[in-house]
């Protein structure tokens, strides 16, 4: 087999480890990201560490992000999506539709001019320096392409870099192998009673993530003032059966302890109440940290019910205590929903369209007879939720059964 | 690519059988060969080793104040008696009771609330018995578990949680304990009287485990296995290169990772396999008529690449290329040398250098994973940093040398800063400890020349630090300015 090649969905922690691992054996990769910027959910985290690093794997998604992007082996397609997949005796052949390139990757220099004259706020500055290109419009924002004429990032480019006449693309690929790791859709908390979208106070755990990333520190987004006392929420959108989540999302139990630390470490004066339902692993260190956890923060075993505004612009949340027995209040000043991890929206039509079956949940099922079929693997959170290491891992082992699938080990 | 005659991997640990570790690997092409810990030597030709690692699961029972025995088991002991209980007669009175314990004393796995909901299954459905799960965190995080643990609701077992409090035991008159304990949810004090109690088994490192990662110069994790906690060994490997670690039993997120842990050992141990046409493309060399033997080397390596023999080596196979030995030895001995695949080692690694300083500027050595990135995001958030910084990237802060901060202090530089990764981050364990003693010289050095030792400063960061990137050095730069 001359020259192998492997199709890539999905750029995120478990599809560029894969894509890295392939190229270590000089099998080349295309990788499909369906967003205009790599690096999956993990290149918007945060770093968790106090004095010393506490092992959240955040730092990774850098590492993993410039190595790919830096590599001649692998080339990343951004806003680009799998349209055809057949295959008949050799390679697979695949169709890959490509969102129209507004700005040129070889060109842009990331200076942002065309952010800050763009009237639709439609200029998006990737997560990383490392991005390719480091800026992107947005096409459902962009007047341009809801018919209007507008040409301010075009005319402010000092570069050229941006123009309006580059179409969609089809790009027609013959993989030898493919590996789907699309990754997961966040839940969208608007669906548990807790104010979000209608508090601005109320932030998701990633939105938290892109403030101590962007800003280096908390806030309430509501007036810039730093919180005195938060809350965390667990669960919100797993281990739900009204919502038919009759899983874990595995990573919050890890994530929501160290960015308490995190924000300790940041002031030490802040007040740190989690709810939540049971504590799963977040370390090799488990059982002395989580004896430490409890002395440092105040953990709550409860569900709240809601989470309403109190008239001097707080939040409060009303729950069960457990160690009362009665009904109780908490207000505070910021509250963090740790969202869960869901099956992502076109896993359904994607796994279809690579024959990879999916269980109840709505993931897909890992390592039975015959799924996933031959020459394609299926690594990371496609299979079910987990974190940052564990999906490198994910992708290391699929990176292995595709060199198998291509006859290389 | 099949092997050439060498032995791939070496086999190390208690766990070898019933495992299927090194039929997997044979199954895939890998020559095997099983070895204890004296077989494994690190000039050894071999590809590699795989530590597999079993540890010691018990049911520490005195946690709780427990004691065994009278139908007081651990988990795996009851599921072995299990085909024995006998179907109970239900016109001889109420059913008996199975309680299980899980979580409440030390952390339980997903393995035994599985076990727990299999043969609550079988108690249920099949023996006419009663179950009540006891438990405090109750770990539901592997697939499947958690609709698990409502099916045996909804089959009748019984949930109690438990947060701070704990049931306690007591013996009746029959010897048997009977279980006191208060149900959070009804707020109610409940006494059980089970036929059998059955405690979750808790997995430690044991002596063997810990005895075997220090002879073979591999750091564990903070549970006592290998592989190393270090975020760059990607929960595999270790800081020696090639010494992987796994450890079949254990589920630590809650999900069967053998295979998956077996797959990316057999991708890592191919690819070094292939080390001679890869990488790394650069490795220490040690000048053998200038080395000392002081074995300042030695100790320093973070990857127990220093051989000692007759001659002080250096294994390519395990170098990372850091530097660390570079900056440390005394005689001067040790180069980086970038690494012809065909002929070995050849031109020297240029030592970092500083370029165009003017008097005043700030000086600022950084590790290229953390600072060099952090500073790139920084760029990117417009977050700012002073013009006149002059920034060295090193490929490891381990190799920055006092000669080198001293260099830029007679080159009229207003301060130096070493940024580095965060302890425990470090891609060569203690590069960035190693910077800190050296800028403690420096600071102690400055200090005898009656100098401000002030003007050089150590900070640790991430590469997703870019604000930080910046806050650190304009906060620095403020502070020079001053004086």
């Amino acid at each position: 087999m001359a020259e192998p090649n492997v199709l890539i969905i999905g750029g995120g922690m478990a599809g560029l480890t894969a894509a890295l691992e392939l190229a270590r054996f000089e099998v080349r990769s295309n990788v499909v990201e369906s967003s205009p910027f790599a690096g999956g959910q993990a290149i918007g985290f945060s770093c968790k560490a106090t004095s010393a690093c506490v092992r959240c794997g955040a730092c990774l998604a850098e590492d993993r992000l410039q190595s790919a992007v830096e590599s001649p082996e692998i080339r990343i397609l951004p806003s680009s999506r799998l349209l055809e997949l057949s295959r008949s005796n050799g390679p697979f052949s695949a169709v890959v539709l490509r969102s129209p390139r507004v700005v040129d990757p070889d060109l842009c220099t990331g200076c942002g001019r065309c952010v800050d004259v763009c009237p639709e706020e439609a200029v998006r500055r990737a997560p990383s320096p490392y991005n390719r290109p480091p800026l992107a419009v947005d096409l459902d924002r962009c007047a341009r392409f809801a018919g209007g004429d507008c040409t301010a990032c075009v005319d402010a480019c000092p570069e050229s870099a941006l123009a309006f006449d580059r179409g969609e693309e089809r790009l027609a690929l013959e993989p030898h192998a493919l590996i789907l790791a699309s990754g997961f859709h966040v839940f969208d908390p608007r669906e548990k009673p807790y104010g979000y979208g209608e508090m601005e106070d109320v932030i998701t755990n990633l939105e938290l993530e892109r403030m101590l990333r962007e800003k280096g520190g908390l806030v309430r987004p509501s007036d810039g003032s730093p919180p005195g006392r938060i809350a965390f929420i667990q669960c919100v959108g797993s281990r739900d059966e009204r919502l038919g989540h009759l899983w874990c999302s595995r990573v919050c139990c890890g994530s929501a302890p160290r960015t308490a630390r995190r924000l300790r470490f940041l002031e030490p004066e802040l007040d740190v109440t989690v709810f939540y339902i049971d504590i799963q692993t977040f370390g090799r260190d488990f059982e002395s940290a989580w004896n430490e956890l409890r002395r440092e923060f105040r953990f709550i075993r409860a569900v709240p019910a809601d989470a309403v505004p109190t008239e001097n612009r707080r939040v409060r949340l009303s729950y069960f205590d457990p160690e009362t027995g009665s009904p109780d209040s908490l207000d505070v000043d910021l509250l963090v929903l740790s969202v869960g991890i869901t099956p992502g929206r076109d896993l359904a039509g994607t796994s279809a369209l690579l024959g990879l079956r999916r269980g109840a949940d709505g993931f897909v099922e890992a390592g039975d007879s015959g799924n996933p079929p031959a020459g394609v693997t299926a690594p990371g959170t496609v299979l079910g939720p987990m974190g940052i290491l564990d999906a490198v891992k994910s992708g290391k082992a699929s990176a292995w059964r595709t060199l198998e699938n291509l006859g290389m080990v | 690519m099949k092997s050439e005659g060498r032995i791939d991997i070496l086999i190390i640990g208690d766990a070898t059988t019933g495992s299927g570790v090194s039929e997997t690997l044979i199954g895939k092409g890998f020559r095997v060969a099983r070895a204890d810990v004296e077989g494994y030597s690190h000039r050894s030709r071999v590809g590699g080793a795989i530590v597999v690692q079993a540890g010691e699961r018990g049911p520490e029972f005195e946690a709780l104040g427990l004691e065994p025995g009278n139908r007081v088991v651990a988990l795996s002991d009851f599921l072995e008696a299990l085909p024995d209980i006998q179907p109970f007669d239900k016109s001889g009175g109420p059913a008996p009771l199975v309680v299980f314990l899980l979580g409440l004393a030390g952390e339980s796995s997903c393995r035994a609330t599985r076990d727990a909901l299999a043969a609550s299954s079988v108690l249920l459905d099949d023996l006419g018995r009663r179950v009540a799960m006891l438990y405090g965190n109750l770990k539901v995080s592997a697939a499947g578990l958690e609709a698990e643990v409502r099916e045996a609701r909804r089959k009748g077992a019984l949930l109690l949680r438990f947060s701070s409090a704990r049931p306690t035991f007591v013996r009746n008159g029959e010897g048997r304990p009977a279980v006191e304990c208060l149900d959070e949810a009804s707020r109610r004090r409940l006494i059980l009287h089970p036929d059998w109690i059955v405690k979750d088994e808790i997995l430690r490192a044991g002596p063997g485990d810990l005895e075997r990662a220090a002879r073979l110069g591999a750091e564990p994790g903070p549970d006592g296995f290998l592989p190393s906690d270090n975020v760059y060994r990607f929960g595999l490997e270790t800081n020696r290169r090639g010494i992987l670690g796994i450890i079949p039993d254990a589920d630590p997120l809650g999900r069967d990772t053998l295979e998956d842990d077996l797959a990316a050992a057999m991708l890592e141990m191919r690819a070094l396999d292939r080390f001679d046409s890869w990488a790394p493309d650069r490795v220490a060399v040690i000048d053998p008529g200038l080395c000392a033997r002081c074995l300042t080397c030695h100790r320093s390596c973070p990857h127990g690449a220093v051989a000692v023999g007759e001659r002080i080596e250096i294994v390519p196979q395990a170098c990372f290329a850091c530097g660390i030995c570079e900056a440390a030895c005394p005689a001067k001995a040790i180069t980086l040398r970038e690494r012809d695949p065909e002929k070995g080692p050849l031109e020297a690694v240029p030592r970092p250098v500083l370029l165009d300083i003017r008097p005043g500027d700030l000086v600022t050595f950084g590790c290229r994973r953390s600072a060099e990135r952090a500073r790139a995001l920084c760029g990117h958030l417009g977050a700012g940093r002073p013009a006149d910084l002059v920034f060295v990237p090193v490929d490891c802060a381990g190799r920055i040398s006092r000669e080198m901060l001293m260099d830029a202090f007679l080159q009229d530089a207003s301060g130096v800063l070493v940024l580095t990764c965060h302890p425990g981050n470090c891609h060569a364990e203690k590069g960035n400890l190693q910077a800190r003693s050296r800028v403690g010289e420096v600071r102690r050095f400055l200090e005898e020349a009656g100098l401000n030792p002030e003007r050089v400063r150590f900070n640790t960061l991430a590469a997703n630090m870019g604000v930080e990137f910046g806050r650190m050095v304009r906060e620095f730069k403020a502070e020079l300015d001053q004086r």
